[in-house]
């Protein structure tokens, strides 16, 4: 009963110690990308959350000319937008999403990797007949288009058949995360990257176009340029955006995640020590029901010695159920996406299992070593405080 | 209370365990009630506040130990104020009244907390109900004691 009790308690402090590391580890990751994207003088777009959005009213001339404006003013931007579901048959039979991206976002965020083949090339010819156009796409898809073989698909945003040639696969598990949630991410294991040029832009839909304003950075460009563009696009659109430079958004970022991430450690803290004091009690209430075996086997030959290793071992069994039981509910979990067919967050990896979950579970088994010890210190300090022949009486 | 299985510090112990597990259920429902904007915050704290229940329900277990320990460690204690003439029914009479008096006192500093933050009494209720299952079924133990 206590065992089961104590097997409880140090696994909702794990549980603790797991979710407080993977916050932490996922939120870093997306400021380091982060940091790629906001650079000294690059301006970052947000469309106002009090601005009126009405999408349907917004036409191809409306949004074309806000690319005119930025091609005349000689404003270069980084474009990237994702999640245009297309079904492309594949092995694991994952619904596709097309990303979008531009040469500047490509050479800016240096987070699409290849493992194999050649990096993407913007200066492809479109000719409106015969499209074909280099892509990366994700390992998932490996399998079913390899290297250097073509898909032909109807593209989302040029409505028209187009040639897709693979010119090279992305790493396993390559993300991308949320410019406003650094922690949630999505994966591009089922993802098709595709290079968007000028004239790729301008044949598109309204969808990419409008899509890709929302979370455009301008690069390397003034403050009176971005408040010409801001007119631009509350004239043509009727949306307000912002446009934060890079000291505003550190700004953002200190104050929104840094104060977050305190006050998850905090909670982790103070949670983790009462949980500790609850884990440590119950085993003090153990030793003063055991007292009497305890002292009649250290009577009878049983050093202080063998009974700490046993001790260590007993808590060392329990670290591991729990570490195990930790192991199979994250499996679970990420594997769950490949059931549910979720292509977005399908990881590769053991079960699913990526190099954030494994970093969280060595925290959790370096918390487990300390207070593991802690544990086993006190209840031998307890055990100590008895003289024998007391004990034996007990 | 001279006749009491319970010393100064197994009270004090017991009104601790209610306090915890009633402590953090009011935590619980106080965070739910707040508005967090910052999403990284709220997705941390929505891991824990989806398994409320399981988390609260594992967290009475503190309860249950400190019953079987502390009873466990009354047995001689049981046996010999019988043998002076206590009879196994008051005994139990007194251990059930003691327990629900300290679970009253946790339960009147919940119910003040909850006034104060202006949040629901009811899951405490159930929590309350919960711990008089408990103290029922360990004052069962003690008839096993009868007979050392």
């Amino acid at each position: 009963m206590i065992v089961f009790s104590v097997l409880l308690l140090l696994f909702l402090s794990n549980y603790l110690v797991f979710i407080a590391a993977q916050s932490t580890v996922s939120t870093f990751q997306g400021y380091n990308e982060m940091k790629h994207l906001n650079q000294a003088g690059n301006y970052i777009a947000n469309l106002d959350p009090d601005s009126d959005m009405n999408m349907g009213k917004i036409d191809k001339n409306d949004t074309q000319n806000v690319y005119d404006y930025l091609k005349n003013n000689n404003i270069r931007y980084a474009l990237f937008t994702d999640g245009f579901i297309v079904s492309l048959p594949n092995a694991y039979d994952m619904e596709v999403s097309f990303a979008y991206l531009n040469e500047e976002y490509y050479k800016l965020n240096k987070q699409f990797e290849i493992s194999q083949g050649k990096d993407l090339y913007f200066d492809y010819c479109f000719d409106n007949n015969d499209i074909e156009i280099p892509v990366l796409i994700g390992k998932g898809l490996s399998k079913t288009y390899p290297l250097g073989s073509t898909i032909k698909v109807e593209d989302p945003m040029l409505q028209k058949q187009i040639t897709l040639k693979v010119q090279g696969i992305l790493k396993p598990n390559v993300y991308h995360s949320n410019l406003y949630s650094l922690s949630s991410k999505q994966y591009y294991n089922f993802s098709v990257v595709i290079p968007v040029n000028e004239a790729f832009l301008n044949n598109s839909s309204v969808g990419l176009q409008l899509q890709g304003l929302f979370d455009i950075i301008l690069l390397q460009t003034s403050k009176n340029k971005i408040e010409g563009l801001h007119k631009v696009i509350q004239d043509k659109l009727g949306l307000k955006f912002n446009f934060y430079t890079q000291e505003e958004n550190f700004e953002y970022f200190n104050k929104y995640y840094f104060s977050s991430l305190k006050i998850i450690t905090v909670i982790t803290v103070i949670l983790t020590l009462i949980l500790t004091c609850i884990t440590i009690w119950s085993s003090l209430a153990s030793i003063r029901l055991m007292i009497k075996d305890f002292t009649i086997n250290l009577f009878v030959g049983l050093s202080y010695l063998k009974l700490r290793k046993i001790f260590y071992d007993y808590y060392g069994v329990l670290f591991f159920i729990n570490l195990i039981v930790l192991f199979i509910i994250t499996a679970y979990s990420r594997y769950g996406t490949w059931i549910r067919k979720d292509a977005s967050f399908s990881t590769f990896g053991l079960f699913g299992v990526i190099g954030m979950d494994w970093l969280a579970l060595l925290a959790v088994l370096f918390f487990d070593i300390i207070i593991g010890i802690i544990i086993v210190e006190i209840m031998l300090w307890r055990i100590k405080k008895v003289p024998i022949s007391l004990g034996v009486l007990q | 209370m001279k006749k009491s299985l319970f010393r100064l510090i197994d009270r004090f112990e017991l009104l601790i365990c209610y306090v915890l597990c009633f402590g953090f259920n009011i935590m619980f429902d106080y965070v739910k009630s707040l508005s967090i904007d910052s999403y990284l915050l709220q997705t941390f704290l929505k891991q824990f506040y989806d398994y409320q229940a399981v988390i609260i329900f594992l967290l009475t277990f503190i309860v249950i130990i400190f019953h079987y320990q502390m009873l466990n460690r009354k047995k001689v204690e049981v046996y010999c104020k019988i043998l002076v003439g206590d009879t196994i029914r008051f005994i139990i009479i007194r251990y059930i009244f003691e327990c629900l008096v300290i679970l009253g006192i946790a339960f009147v500093i919940s119910m003040i907390i909850t006034v104060i933050l202006g949040i629901s009494l009811v899951d405490n209720i159930y929590l309350s109900c919960i711990f008089v299952v408990y103290i029922l079924i360990s004052s069962r133990m003690v008839i096993k004691f009868e007979n050392f």
